[in-house]
């Protein structure tokens, strides 16, 4: 053993070094958690999205047919390659302010649920995304009481607060007159 | 099929279930309109007599009214949100082909009202 090389100084190094590791660390993340895929869609100013699963197809420039006796929460019915699907408008199952006709861009997603499938009116699709099963959190207390149901969870998405929304539960309920 | 408007709104029913044609108004009659919760609109009137329940029953409808032959796969089942939702009465198929689409009615359950 040389003459400058005292115990203090190595210990003092070692834990130099290991600071050094544990702030280079970062959190362990589990590469088999489960993740969900999202389409998300906007309502005037509210994020929505569906589970990726419940979401056949998004349409656009689909033209609509009205027909007598259609309620307000009924647009009409779609031609898809022979299919007749119905247009439900989602803004009014959720009880949402009217936009005021803004309809331009506006798409058609054809979902299914509960053994149904109908095209449902948005405003726009903003976008297709896995997250992990994890990012989803509860519903707050403050949602709407009526959205209740309906509501699967919440999830931040580019600074904004996305509600996923139950599909099923929304075809069943509409069927049944819940909605 | 029959075909025949009501309301700015294309309808058939099945050509077994009309009787006869009429090109003028009969002493009784019903008003499709009024059976389907339409508006009525001025132009020219038709009035067919179909069957149901073993009766005559005699409907108002506006024209254009044809004999049509409809394709089978032009038929399609309404869709189940629109079946539990649609608030008018009787329809049984929509007929969806490039005309666009006509409104399928079951004469016994619209006329026995």
């Amino acid at each position: 053993m040389t003459d400058d090389m005292s115990p203090d100084d190595d210990i003092l190094a070692l834990d130099q070094v290991l600071a050094v590791k544990r702030s280079a660390a970062g959190p362990v993340v589990d590469v088999d958690e489960p993740s969900v895929k999202l389409v998300v869609f906007v309502l005037g100013t509210d994020w929505f999205a569906f589970h990726g699963e419940r979401i056949k197809e998004v349409l656009s420039d689909c033209p609509v047919y009205f027909l007598p006796g259609c309620p307000p929460s009924l647009e009409g019915v779609i031609n898809v390659r022979g299919d007749i699907e119905s247009v439900i408008r989602l803004r009014v199952l959720l009880r949402l302010a009217e936009d005021g006709g803004a309809m331009t861009g506006s798409r058609i997603l054809l979902g299914q649920g509960a053994a149904m499938r109908s095209g449902i009116r948005v405003d726009r699709v903003e976008e297709v995304m896995d997250v992990p099963q994890s990012a989803i959190q509860p519903p707050p207390h403050t949602i709407a009481e009526h959205l209740r149901p309906l509501v699967l969870g919440i999830v931040s998405f580019q600074d904004h607060m996305v509600t996923v929304l139950d599909l099923e539960r929304i075809f069943q309920d509409y069927r049944a007159g819940g909605l | 099929m029959v075909r025949f408007s009501a309301g700015g709104h294309a309808f058939a029913v099945e050509a077994r279930h009309v009787r006869a044609m009429l090109t003028t108004a009969p002493e009784q009659a019903r008003q499709a309109e009024d059976l389907l919760g339409l508006a009525l609109l001025p132009g020219p009137r038709r009035w067919l007599v179909m069957e149901a329940d073993g009766a005559p029953h005699c409907i108002e409808v506006a024209e254009p009214v044809r004999l049509q032959v409809i394709d089978a796969q032009d038929i399609h089942l309404p869709p189940p949100l629109l079946a539990a939702r649609l608030t008018l009465p009787a329809l049984i198929a929509i007929v969806f082909d490039h005309q666009g689409p006509m409104l399928v009615l079951d004469p016994p359950e619209l006329l026995v009202r």
